[in-house]
């Protein structure tokens, strides 16, 4: 499962979930799934910025930390992950859906870094 | 009284020290993970699997235990993988309950792949107070 990290944020430091990502590629885009259980559409930040891409996730609901706990084999922490992309992505055309806990982003590539067939023209 | 030595009983020991120190981070656990708590007359348990519809999953209740048993199915993406982290297929875990529950009074619900059951404390499980004459 997904691991943790403390990021340091203004003063305080906070526990983030680092999600379990699987990326595809083919020759006109990306495709990035992220497993964040408990993350509603509302939760979803996505930034691309600096060649970086930024995926943060806050959780719907948060456990009380009073709550008695039996069994504790994971925690409900927001999800934060980052990824060096380079300038190969059209921005603007970037798009995400999250469905049952699962993140999906389509990252387009830029239409100058696709394949292109060049045409040998007869003479 | 014989008494075997086994240097396989040390590295156990250590193991077992490690654990301990270590906490929760190295508890031996399988997919599904599932927190568990209690919440005045109802035992809750929480359990994260991302992906899965209400199709995917089925949960049992057998004796004292909880079996949650379900199948993660890949989406058939025809593109090159270039990360794959993400783990598929069946599971099938057994969560042994603390007190008798009332059979009958069972909610589940899964939203955002999150798995969550409510179960209620059976009559004969729920503290009893005791007058003093």
């Amino acid at each position: 499962m997904s691991t943790e990290i403390k990021i340091r944020e203004n003063t305080e430091k906070r526990s983030y979930i680092v999600p379990t990502i699987d990326i595809f590629e083919n020759e006109n885009e990306f495709k990035l799934f992220a497993d964040m259980p408990g993350v509603t559409k509302e939760g979803v930040d996505i930034v691309i910025a600096n060649e970086e891409l930024e995926i943060k996730g806050k959780i719907a609901e948060t456990e009380e930390a009073s709550n008695n706990f039996l069994v504790r084999e994971f925690r409900m922490y927001d999800y934060y992950r980052k990824f060096t992309v380079g300038n190969n992505i059209d921005s603007n055309a970037v798009t995400a859906k999250i469905e049952n806990g699962v993140l999906e982003l389509t990252l387009p590539k830029r239409e100058e870094l696709k394949p292109r067939k060049i045409e040998i023209s007869a003479e | 009284m014989f008494y075997t030595y086994d240097v396989l009983d040390d590295v156990l020991k250590m193991s077992d020290a490690f654990e301990k120190f270590f906490g929760d981070a190295n508890v031996r656990r399988h997919y599904p993970y599932i927190n568990m708590y209690e919440k005045d007359d109802k035992v809750i348990v929480k359990s994260a699997m991302p992906g899965m519809t209400v199709e995917d999953v089925s949960i049992e209740l057998v004796n004292s235990s909880l079996i949650i048993k379900g199948d993660r199915k890949q989406i058939d993406v025809k593109n090159n993988a270039i990360r794959s982290e993400r783990n598929f297929g069946c599971f099938n875990k057994s969560v042994r309950l603390p007190y008798d529950v009332d059979r009958n009074n069972v909610k589940a619900v899964l939203k955002e792949g999150i798995l969550t059951i409510e179960l209620v404390k059976s009559e004969a499980a729920r503290p009893k107070k005791i007058e003093i004459k």
